[in-house]
């Protein structure tokens, strides 16, 4: 092989890879990304009970029962529409009434949310950021508040 | 006045810098010798003054001068010193300013240990440096400054938050934030080099080591806060893929790939294209991970207030870097002369291989990162990457390239012999398709494949390594004291790639293990409830109320017996601190098999018929995760030791090939 | 939680945090206590000198190598030379040392070697020392450039004239002078290593509310409803606080709080009020009219939260667009609080309002005097911000309090100046906006 032809190979080589790895990846994302949605975007759109989704919002003031078994239950709300939530395991420490919180899993068919995933931060303040644009949009956000407002 | 004197020094810092970018740069372009002679003692001088602007913060931390607003607002005179001292950089303006100090330290290294160094690289490389330290040090002035001051002065401080006071954190960012701004030296070295249009095979051999440096720190950093997230999150896990998460290990994977592609350029002087592109690269992905962390542009389990207006300052800081690196790299990098040929199968090959999974693999995680922020601009959707893409991709990515590794270094340079690298690792993948063979047996109800597929890998991984080891130091085929002072010959670095390759296969071990045999138990139990968990009985005996100093805490029980013989108890707690009602999760983790393998314990919430919700995990030879990181990075550092590393010349091939222990890599 | 106050200092270097923390909590005192920690002259003078010496410093880091340079003027052929020889002969010691073989070594030589040929023979392209110009140059830049743009940056952002104070000296200078910032302290850590003791929370929690620390009011409420259990007052209190925390909305929680004091004693004048309020907050107007009607019905006719009360209903008629009643609604009588500690709701909400002194102050006055001190405040603060502008909040406080007074013309012509005075900033135009809305005011 002359030098060009190597050259070339390993061009060739390195961009088969690279087309092998950019299909695996967006095969990959296609079936792994959830959609962040609030509590009125599942009331609107009747999402499929298969489809995984972030569903974020507060935590319903009132709305946990804890201390019956495994399984939480709580409602996730923007204030306009709550959405009930089964959660089976140990809730992050920062989770509580009135705060921001984004929990992945899934639609049951009776219009409740299973979760496998429950996210609060560490920091008192924070807000997740899909939660506060939710909110604002839904205009129950205290601008110069910070993330702490809805207490 | 000592917090005035830290501010001005700050300052002084800052014009500092300015000048330490501006005329060494101009010396090196006209070979002023006089020019080019500042940016030595530049450096040394910024660096002290930054370090006097740390040490006044940290003793105004100490002595809780709330009138310095960074102190009232994160400390509290009611912290013990040392959290004091860690809070420090606990807080988004002190950690800026220890990232400050660290990039003066590198620089001011490279400036005192530069003395090989020819003048304009050297020039040059500082000038470069100064450039990021004067954005840097800009930002902290105009958004994050750690001196603003308070006046009438609060007579207490804010900050108690009992989750930041924990040795984890103390020590983690410091060590994450050694690799991160480490390879600005690197990237420095590169834009220098192609500011100078001059590259040979010693600026591999000066870039190496400070690469090198930067890796180990940044792999006892990530080491660090994954095993923070273990114990303190109470959610068993040690990874979650989490952006933060993310941001360090995609530096990690493009500067891994920096360090074998800078060995390829020393050896044979090829790849020079190549390896300056990588070090503007992982760089970059360095800054990208502080954007990352300090805009809260993306949704993270990790603790970090954010603010987007300083998100936007680092975002122009990190336009104008990558942005200008990769400029200076179109418009230069063809007058980089290309360098040695080498067929596919050699050493060079095999790095080269390294380099391209590498590579895409930290491609998959960009993109996996990345894509819900580009989604969101694009479309308005909102949406996550979860952690089954990471898994997928990245694991069919990264095992092709765990296959190779042993293989490499058996590789001869330029052209390597399959068919004698296959006799002489013959041993390796005859114990990786036992061990593949027995794991997938033991767990043939579990997840055979994965066992069997991950704990080969793994066994192919270790026993690789120490076969190419034996093979160099001649084991069994000489006697057994010259093959051990040949080990004793071999040059560091050669120990050192032997030492991380294990690690690699020890991580694997720990990770496969974790995944594959790991089990879970979620369950309400009462007292003396017992559960069976890997063979071992736990037994919940009850809970009791305990009062610690600032918080009270329940804790419960748990007895852990084989046979009747009990092992030892465990006491997780849920800790709640009243003044800042603040719960905090306790888990307790029992160390078994000699420290390999945890059961780890964490408390629910209380049930109302007295039972309590626990959650209990075996995690079979979890900790090898970590020390296969820790290995990782005693190899880093055993090879760093290497004096030849510093001597900037290096072995010709040619004599290599002949004579074995030359060859050592 | 303490909302984080960030102090950005901004492109604004010179506006010191400190002016925005004296006008929280009380106007009056700040003035006193800004005094007290002023540096005596010598230290003064200790930190420029000590400045000037490190200004100095950094310049020698400048200039000395540019001195020296010249006077070893070498070519870069010369220097490469030089750095060869150098590691010619670190191969030599590391040889002896036993770090590297003597193959090595010798292969080290031979690369360096070749090294040493090429650059003998690149040695004639590589120019001399420095020229004259250039070093000039670099010696103004020293000399001149790095003082100046240092001094300029830290004067702008520095605070020179501010001693350092360690909370330990503090403490020891001015046990006398324990003002109310160190007996909270004192609580406070108090309170840190004892959490259970309620009634050192119960005590705390009407002060924070008095310095404007909602949060941390609402924190100490909560704690002395844990470990003393519930009381009217208590829950009250927590309300209260939380809805200054929430800006003045009465939260779903305040409103809980409000309802737990008002159930075990009904004759809660304030936690009523709050509660009205919160209807008119939640649009259900024709409730909040009927609350109000049912209210003051029952009101002693010397009752102090009358007036408030009346305006309240007032502005509940108009909102809810019913007719308004026949009573008299005395435009411009804010009242002060309906129980001592709590001040009116929309009062409260506005951060830096007037100081407890102030409000007790008013208290004590005839009505008209009342109203006359009140618009003069008004007065004093429009004119103020008319012309040196001001922070979002007091732009905030001067739109309320002229709503308040029933001038919404011109509570709508100082909305319409405070977005024009906070247009940089999304947030306080939001919450300008939301203000406006809030009140009725259409812009």
């Amino acid at each position: 092989m002359t030098r060009k032809q190597r050259r070339l190979t390993m061009i060739g080589t390195a961009g088969a890879v690279l087309a092998l790895a950019a299909g695996l990846i967006f095969w990959a994302l296609s079936d792994s990304v959830a959609f962040f949605n609030s509590p009125s975007d599942v009331m609107a759109k009747r999402l499929p009970p298969e489809q995984r989704i972030r569903l974020g919002g507060l935590v319903k003031e009132g709305s946990v029962v804890r201390g019956e078994g495994t399984t939480v239950r709580f409602e996730i709300t923007d204030k306009a529409v709550s959405i009930p939530v089964t959660y089976t395991g140990i809730l992050p420490d920062l989770f509580r009434e009135g705060q921001g919180v984004v929990a992945e899993g899934r639609m049951t068919g009776e219009g409740s949310f299973r979760a496998d995933h429950v996210l609060a931060k560490h920091d008192e303040n924070y807000m997740p950021k899909e939660v506060a644009d939710s909110l604002k949009a839904q205009g129950h956000w205290q601008g110069d508040k910070g993330a702490g407002a809805p207490k | 006045m000592i917090v005035e004197i830290g501010h001005y020094a700050l300052v002084l810092a800052f014009a500092l810098a300015l000048v330490q970018s501006i005329l060494p740069v101009w010396g090196a372009r006209t070979r002023d010798a006089q020019l080019m002679a500042v940016a030595g003692p530049a450096a040394l001088a910024q660096f002290l003054f930054v370090a006097l602007a740390f040490g006044a913060l940290t003793w105004a931390a100490v002595v809780s001068d709330f009138s310095v607003a960074n102190v009232f607002e994160n400390s509290h005179s009611a912290k013990p010193l040392q959290f004091k001292i860690s809070g420090v950089w606990g807080n988004h303006e002190g950690s800026m300013l220890l990232w400050v100090l660290i990039l003066a330290l590198f620089g001011a290294m490279v400036a005192a240990f530069g003395r090989n160094l020819p003048e304009t690289l050297k020039a040059n490389a500082l000038g470069v440096q100064a450039w990021i330290a004067s954005a840097f040090l800009l930002f902290i002035l105009a958004t994050s400054n750690p001196f603003q001051r308070l006046s009438p002065a609060p007579m207490e401080g804010r900050d108690l938050n009992p989750i930041l006071q924990d040795w984890g954190l103390a020590i983690h960012p410091p060590l994450l934030y050694l690799g991160y701004v480490g390879f600005s030296i690197s990237f420095a070295f590169a834009v220098a080099a192609l500011i100078d249009g001059r590259i040979d095979a010693a600026w591999a051999r000066w870039v190496r080591p400070w690469t090198l440096a930067a890796w180990v720190f940044l792999t006892l950093g990530i080491a660090m806060g994954s095993y923070w997230a273990y114990y303190e999150l109470g959610w068993g896990g040690w990874w979650f893929w989490d952006p933060v998460e993310n941001a360090s290990f995609m530096p990690w994977l493009s500067g891994t790939a920096l360090l074998h592609s800078a060995i390829v350029m020393e050896k044979r002087n090829a790849l020079k294209v190549w390896t300056i592109l990588l070090a503007i690269l992982t760089f970059s992905l360095s800054l990208l991970g502080t954007f990352l962390v300090r805009s809260g542009v993306l949704t993270s389990v990790h603790a970090f207030a954010t603010d987007p207006a300083r998100g936007v300052f680092i975002l122009m800081i990190l336009t104008l870097f990558i942005g200008g690196s990769l400029a200076l790299f179109a418009w230069r990098g063809s007058t980089l002369t290309q360098g040695g040929i080498f067929a596919p199968i050699s050493r060079e090959g095999a790095l080269v291989f390294n380099n391209l999974f590498l590579t895409v693999s930290c491609l998959a995680v960009f993109v996996g990162t990345l894509y819900p922020l580009v989604l969101e601009a694009v479309t308005g959707d909102k949406i996550s990457v979860g952690a089954p893409f990471f898994n997928v991709v990245f694991g069919i990515i990264v095992v092709p390239l765990l296959l190779v590794v042993p293989i490499g270094p058996f590789l001869a340079w330029k052209r390597g012999d399959l068919g004698a690298v296959a006799e002489r690792l013959a041993v390796a993948l005859v114990v990786a398709l036992v061990v593949a063979a027995i794991t997938g047996w033991i767990s043939r109800g579990v997840a055979p494949v994965l066992a069997a597929l991950g704990f080969g890998l793994a066994a192919w991984l270790v026993v690789g390594a120490l076969a190419e080891f034996a093979f160099r130091i001649r084991l069994f085929a000489e006697p057994i004291g010259t093959s051990l002072r040949r080990a004793r010959g071999l040059p560091r670095s050669a120990w050192g790639m032997t030492i991380a390759h294990v690690g690699v296969g020890l991580s694997v071990v720990g990770i496969v293990a974790e995944s594959a045999w790991k089990t879970e138990h979620i369950l309400i139990m009462k007292p003396n409830d017992t559960v069976e968990v890997a063979g071992m009985t736990v037994q919940y005996q009850g809970s009791a109320p305990r009062k610690g100093p600032n918080f009270q805490e329940q804790t419960g029980v748990f007895a852990v017996s084989r046979g009747g013989v009990l092992l030892t108890t465990l006491r997780p707690a849920k800790r709640f601190y009243p003044a800042r009602q603040m719960p905090t999760t306790e888990a307790a983790i029992g160390q078994f098999d000699l420290y390999a393998s945890n059961l780890y314990i964490s408390l629910g919430d209380a049930q109302t018929d007295g039972g309590m919700a626990v959650r209990i995990y075996w995690k079979p030879f979890v900790n090898f995760i970590w020390y296969g990181c820790v290995v990782m990075a005693l190899g880093g550092f055993v090879s760093l030791s290497d004096r030849r590393l510093r001597v900037g010349a290096p072995v010709p091939a040619r004599l290599a090939g002949r004579v074995p222990v030359g060859a050592a890599e | 939680m303490p909302p984080r106050r960030r102090i950005s200092a901004g492109s604004g270097g010179t506006v010191r945090p400190a002016a925005r923390f004296c006008a929280e909590p009380m106007g009056a005192r700040c003035a006193l206590r800004a005094t007290v920690p002023k540096g005596g002259r010598p230290d003064d003078m200790m930190l420029w000198i000590i400045l000037a010496a490190m200004t100095a410093i950094a310049a020698l880091a400048v200039l000395g190598p540019m001195a020296r340079a010249r006077q070893t003027s070498l070519s870069a052929a010369d220097r490469d030379l030089a750095v060869y020889k150098d590691q010619l002969a670190e191969i030599d010691r590391d040889l002896e040392r036993g770090v590297i073989g003597l193959r090595e070594a010798e292969a080290g030589r031979t690369e360096i070697s070749r090294r040493i040929l090429k650059a003998a023979r690149g040695g004639e392209a590589t120019a001399g020392a420095g020229s004259g110009r250039r070093g000039r140059i670099g010696a103004i830049v020293a000399a001149v450039g790095l003082p100046a743009v240092a001094l300029g940056v830290y004067l702008s952002t520095g605070a020179p004239d501010l001693p350092d104070q360690p909370l330990s000296e503090r403490l020891a200078a001015r046990p006398e002078q324990a003002d109310i910032d160190n007996l909270v302290a004192r609580v406070e850590s108090h309170l840190m290593q004892n959490p259970e003791d309620g009634r050192g929370w119960e005590v705390l929690a009407p002060v924070y509310l008095r310095l404007n620390r909602p949060a941390d009011a609402a924190q100490a409420f909560r704690n002395a409803i844990r470990t003393l259990g519930t009381s009217p007052r208590r829950q009250s209190g927590l309300g209260e606080a939380l809805t200054v925390v929430a800006g003045g909305i009465v939260t779903a929680e305040a409103r809980a709080a409000f309802e737990a004091a008002l159930a075990a004693e009904p004759g809660l004048v304030a936690a009523r009020m709050y509660l009205n309020l919160a209807l008119t907050q939640e649009g259900r107007h024709a409730e909040a009219v009927a609350a109000w009607r049912t209210m003051i019905a029952g009101a002693a006719p010397d009752a102090p939260w009358l007036p408030t009360a009346q305006r309240e209903l007032a502005a509940a008629e108009i909102a809810g667009g019913l007719p308004p009643s026949g009573q008299p609604a005395p435009a411009g009588q804010p009242a002060p609080a309906g129980q001592a500690g709590t001040a009116p709701p929309d009062k409260a909400a506005a951060a830096p309002g007037p100081s407890a002194d102030d409000v007790a102050a008013a208290a004590g006055m005839a009505p008209e005097d009342r109203t006359r001190m009140i618009e003069g405040m008004v007065a004093r603060l429009s004119e103020r911000l008319d012309q040196g502008g001001g922070s979002v909040d007091e732009w905030s406080r001067l739109i309320r309090s002229l709503a308040v007074l029933g001038r919404k013309d011109e509570a709508r012509a100082a909305a319409l100046k405070a977005r024009e005075a906070v247009k940089s900033s999304a947030d306080d135009l939001a919450r300008i906006d939301d203000l406006s809305k809030g009140l009725g005011l259409a812009l």
